[in-house]
């Protein structure tokens, strides 16, 4: 690779780099799990292993999820928010829900500067096992150079 | 992924032309494969204008619920919207008012600000532990309108 060209390369990567991360620090999720007076969130762009929820088989779980777009945020048209619980691993690289899903919902918005939305559920865990619970987003990417995601695990002893 | 959630919401839009405003179709299904459907109505008047279809299950039975609302009205938009969803105990079927939502069997809710075409899909599965009555009820929230919409099943839980 010459000198110039990699001038070049890393001045476009420059150039290039705040457009398709801008707004992705804005774009938030917030998820958080509670039962039996605990309670545990996670949060989008979390870093480590996902935060562990500990229920009781048939305790009722109660899931609430809010999605915002900062004021300076990237004006965003036709998000699906897709939310879901399953059981598995939360670590799973991409889960999708399988045929068996205990929750599954999708919400298509727009997200301009400012805008946010929110959810919730109730429902009770059948049984022990690992249950996770994810909020991601489909059609960010294009704009925020990536899908925003929050996930938990349930872990049911 | 995206072709997924698309099929969630997409399956369901021959409905879409049925009701004036928001179109709703509710569909729950029993383990043994029976399914019942319904769509949008309107309130008031209480319970709406439409007989509620019955889905009968045994006590112990996991019910799959599933529906998608669309924002058909092209001129409609609300900030700070709503859509909730609840199972509750009913004392008999095809009761017109609502009962206290108390000790529900499921439920869940969604805010948002509401634009034409938007689209909600929601399907969850749920045992139904107890014997009894129940309404599975879907319904729209501060709409803005001089009405709301929903749609509504009843639960024989034997």
């Amino acid at each position: 690779m010459s000198g110039s060209y990699r001038v070049n390369a890393l001045a476009l990567s420059v150039l290039l780099g705040p457009c398709l991360g801008a707004g992705v620090n804005d774009f938030t999720i917030n998820l958080k799990v509670q039962s039996g007076g605990r309670q545990q969130t996670a949060m989008s762009g979390q870093a480590g292993a996902p935060p562990v929820f500990i229920a009781k088989a048939k305790e009722v779980v109660w899931v609430q999820w809010s999605v915002a777009n900062g004021a300076t945020g990237t004006p965003l048209s036709d998000i699906t928010l897709h939310v879901f619980m399953d059981r598995g691993d939360a670590r799973a690289a991409a889960p999708k829900p399988g045929p068996k899903a205990l929750y599954e919902s999708a919400l298509i918005q727009d997200f301009e500067p400012g805008v946010k939305s929110s959810g919730e559920f109730r429902i009770p865990v059948p049984e022990p096992g690992a249950y996770f619970v994810r909020v991601d987003t489909i059609g960010a990417a294009g704009k925020l150079g990536k899908e925003i995601e929050a996930v938990m695990q349930v872990s049911v002893p | 992924m995206r072709r997924v959630i698309y099929g969630l919401l997409l399956a369901l839009l021959p409905a879409a032309a049925r009701a004036e405003h928001f179109d709703i179709k509710l569909t729950a299904t029993a383990p043994d494969g029976t399914s019942k459907e319904a769509f949008a109505d309107q309130t008031p008047p209480v319970g709406g204008l439409n007989p509620r279809p019955v889905l009968r299950a045994k006590a112990g039975d996991t019910i799959a619920f599933q529906f998608v609302m669309t924002n058909v009205y092209a001129h409609a938009s609300a900030r700070n919207a709503g859509v909730r969803f609840y199972i509750v105990r009913e004392p008999k079927l095809g009761q017109k008012a609502v009962p206290p939502l108390e000790n529900l069997a499921a439920d869940g809710s969604f805010t948002f600000d509401l634009k034409p075409k938007a689209k909600i899909g929601t399907k969850e599965r749920v045992v139904m532990a107890q014997p009894g009555f129940y309404l599975l009820r879907v319904e729209s929230q501060r709409t803005q309108r001089d009405h709301e919409h929903f749609a509504a099943i009843d639960l024989e839980i034997q």
